[in-house]
């Protein structure tokens, strides 16, 4: 009674830049059945890496994104009442280890902490998934891997250590500037001087990260900008747009990124 | 200075997130000077645009100041990434000096704007000399520094042409000639000669560099290397140091509220009714606009708070439409219906919801004599040190919903016991509470008790339900001067903490002076007092207390 795996296949190649060799050191963990942590802030390229990687592989992907309210019950499924009576529906978690996917956890440490209770037995050697509703033990389909995200900002929260140390974890950053303009020149269709131009922009806002803004503009922020200009927006107005008015809205550091920008362009 | 009002912390605020965001180099910025100046790392404006300057009809008309103040922070941080820390000025005419200051300006505004286009139109938009100015000394140097910054600009007279030409190394005006000070002196030399030669008289002490934006290029000239040895302008630095322990008093206090309070007895063991009187007052700001105010609230002490928060005890369960187990009474309700075929409700299932526990906190700050003290292994004193975790915790606090109170108190006998608010609970923080906790003063002596049950009635006051707690800052040791038993007090703070915590108020000490940690554990438990171990550490300090 395995679910089909089709709706979560990835069908066309996620176009990704490697920033170091983090391709060969997610394959490799993926190959040995490890579980995966990723590092880095908000924009920088995780969720690509992941879909690119299950391209890569020929695996099915289910992303998850965590939130405060997210418990055990919806990653692993619950009992549901219909005309015949109740029954069992796996949730996302669940449907993962049977059909051998790739499952992607966004932001793990911000759900419940419940959570720990499925998360631990699926990432030891036993990788066995407990429902507990249903009193079943899901033996974790051997290429079934689980792929968590964590942004150590200064907002977040942090991650209990034994639930960290069951994860091989690969940090990811911003790339470095020209990385970053080829990045967003390619993902927005804009020219490479404008491109430039945008992520010197975006760079200067990651200085403000703690002292004015929680964190600087992301890459995807700057693709976002590209973007508008390549629709016809004037830079100012795209960055104004995609950059100042989406980072903050205290007076204070809004009134800087305004100076910031008429300084830039 | 006039008092710090919250438009110019905020422009404060403003202007040094974006000289953060311009340049990666540190620098301070502070908003109290005469005219612009820079002093080491520190950049020196004037709260507002000088008056009296001939206004560029170009600029905004509705701009309140601030392009001005980019202008002239973004033109000091040139000078910080790109200048040297000194020149030197030995066997130098003070025009040939003025001449390197108007190159040196150029020169760092001109590496800038190539990497930050948009400040290069600023400051030339800024540059308003022009040949129906006149051709005296000043003037055309005024116009060469226009000539330097706008290549828009064309200026008829040789001189400021000649100076143009050999400033640039292309015709487009964007690669200085000169890459080090030898090349400055030179062509200063070379230009003053000229200038000399036209007959042009020059006045040294009454020249400043122009226009208004730039700096006054004191910190080009070591004191002692110049042959005058008169500075460009005077120095305020007194009115740089923020929150110094010797700052001018406050203003006359506001009009006060006086409440009585018991006082317990240990030697008849009872408590004398009516025994103190408590004054709350409300504390005035200190009057500095040299206020630093700090950007961004400790993150590790956020977390921590944060953590606490979330992991609350669990309340009941209660009916939703998803959850993990189903409510079998729902659920028998829900069978019921199809089989009638009456509508279902979807709420079958039983979700936990977090407890809301509403939380208070009344923050009291020991303003004793005893807290004038500088802190062991630090220059501050107690009391600064004191005002600056009060400060951060409440932040912290508010943040999460907390809702906090900040009052700093001393007692100078039992009838002059004073609470001075700095803060009340549903007052945002911000500027003004900074500025009043900076303006509390160590003066009198400690009565504890009296203020504990004041801080406490005042707690019980708030309305809501949920918890309660009252922190005390500072020594935790209970003095005052009509009492001679060094133990009647202690018992008296005592006995308030237990009236506390019968009444639902949970009491804790931070102990700044770890010597004085004894004594505090003996009025408010061993547990309740926490020893502050540093900034650093005030997350651990926070989930201690929380």
């Amino acid at each position: 009674m395995s679910p089909d795996p089709q709706p979560w296949r990835v069908r066309e190649e996620p176009w990704y830049e490697p920033v170091g060799n983090e391709l060969a050191l997610f394959e490799a963990a993926c190959q040995r059945r490890l579980p995966v942590l990723l590092k880095g802030p908000t924009g920088c390229g995780k969720t690509r890496l992941v879909e690119h990687m299950a391209w890569r592989l020929g695996r099915p992907l289910i992303t998850v994104a965590c939130n405060e309210d997210l418990g055990a019950a919806d990653l692993t499924g619950r009992w549901l009442l219909d005309a015949q009576g109740t029954r069992w529906q796996d949730g996302p978690l669940a449907v993962a280890a049977r059909i051998g996917a790739l499952c992607y956890l966004d932001e793990l440490v911000e759900a419940r902490a419940d959570t720990t209770v499925v998360i631990h037995p699926l990432t030891d050697t036993r990788r066995v998934l407990p429902l507990a509703a249903c009193n079943e033990q899901v033996p974790a389909h051997p290429d079934f891997t689980l792929v968590v995200s964590y942004n150590p900002g200064p907002a977040s929260r942090e991650m209990k250590a034994s639930t960290r140390q069951r994860f091989c974890a690969i940090a990811l950053d911003y790339p470095d500037a020209d990385h970053e303009a080829r990045i967003v020149a390619h993902e927005a269709g804009i020219d490479a001087q404008t491109a430039q131009a945008l992520v010197a922009f975006g760079r200067r806002t990651r200085r403000l990260q703690g002292q004015g803004l929680d964190e600087g503009a992301s890459t995807r922020l700057l693709v976002h900008a590209g973007m508008l200009v390549a629709q016809g927006l004037s830079i100012r107005d795209a960055c104004r747009m995609a950059l100042v008015e989406s980072l903050t809205d205290e007076p204070a550091p809004r009134r800087a990124l305004e100076g910031v920008l008429d300084a830039s362009f | 200075m006039g008092v710090a009002e919250p438009a110019t912390s905020l422009r404060l605020v403003a202007l040094r997130t974006y000289l953060r965001a311009l340049s990666p180099v540190p620098a301070t910025l502070v908003l109290e000077a005469e005219c612009p100046y820079i002093a080491g790392s520190s950049i020196h404006l004037p709260a507002a645009r000088p008056r009296g300057v001939k206004a560029d009809t170009e600029t905004a008309p509705i701009d309140d100041g601030w392009v001005w103040h980019c202008a002239a922070s973004a033109h000091a941080m040139a000078h910080l990434a790109y200048s040297p820390p000194v020149f030197d000025g030995r066997g130098l005419g003070p025009l040939v000096r003025a001449l390197m200051c108007v190159l040196e300006d150029a020169r760092v505004e001109v590496l800038m704007a190539n990497r930050l286009p948009g400040l290069g139109r600023l400051w030339a938009s800024l540059h308003t000399a022009s040949a129906e100015d006149g051709a005296d000394a000043p003037t055309l140097m005024l116009r060469l520094a226009r000539a330097l910054a706008d290549p828009a600009y064309t200026d008829a007279h040789a001189w400021v042409r000649k100076g143009r030409a050999l400033f640039f190394d292309d015709e487009h005006g964007r690669v200085p000639s000169l890459t080090q000070a030898a090349d400055l002196r030179r062509l200063a030399t070379r230009l003053g000669s000229d200038l000399g030669q036209m007959r042009l008289r020059f006045n040294a002490p009454s020249w400043r560099p122009g226009p208004d934006y730039r700096d006054d290029a004191r910190w080009m000239w070591p004191a002692g290397a110049t042959d005058d040895g008169e500075p460009v302008s005077a120095p305020s630095e007194g009115a740089a140091n923020s929150t110094s322990d010797n700052p001018p008093p406050p203003a006359a206090e506001a009009p006060s509220t006086r409440y009585r309070y018991p006082e317990w007895d240990a030697r008849i063991a009872c408590l004398r009714e009516d025994w103190c009187t408590v004054t709350e007052l409300t504390q005035p700001a200190l009057e500095s606009a040299a206020f630093e105010a700090p950007i961004g609230v400790d993150t590790g002490l956020r977390r921590a708070l944060q953590r606490r928060r979330r992991t609350g005890p669990r309340a009941d369960r209660v009916p939703s439409h998803r959850g993990e187990r189903f409510d079998p009474q729902a659920l028998v309700r829900a069978a019921v219906a199809m089989r009638v075929g009456a509508p279902i409700d979807p709420r079958l299932f039983l979700e936990p919801q977090p407890a809301r526990n509403a939380l208070k906190v009344f923050l009291v700050i020991d303003q004793s004599v005893s807290c004038a003290q500088p802190l062991p292994g630090s220059s501050r004193s107690v009391m600064a040190v004191s005002c600056d975790i009060a400060a951060q915790l409440a932040q912290a606090w508010q943040d999460m919903g907390v809702q906090v109170a900040l009052a700093g108190f001393s007692s100078d006998g039992r009838h002059a016991i004073s609470l001075r608010a700095c803060k009340d609970f549903d007052e945002p923080m911000g500027a003004p509470v900074r500025a009043r906790l900076a303006g509390l003063r160590p003066q009198h002596s400690t009565r504890l008790g009296a203020a504990i049950r004041h801080a406490s009635t005042r707690l019980k006051q708030q309305r809501g339900q949920g918890e309660r707690l009252l922190v005390v800052l500072g020594d935790g040791e209970p003095w005052d001067i009509d009492i001679h038993d060094p133990d009647y007090l202690v018992a008296d703070a005592r006995q308030a903490v237990g009236q506390a915590r019968s009444t639902g108020v949970r009491t804790a000490c931070v102990v700044l002076d770890p010597n004085t940690i004894e004594t505090a554990s003996r009025v408010f438990g061993w547990r309740a007092t926490v020893a502050f171990k540093g900034l650093e550490a005030l997350d651990a300090l926070a989930r201690r207390l929380v």
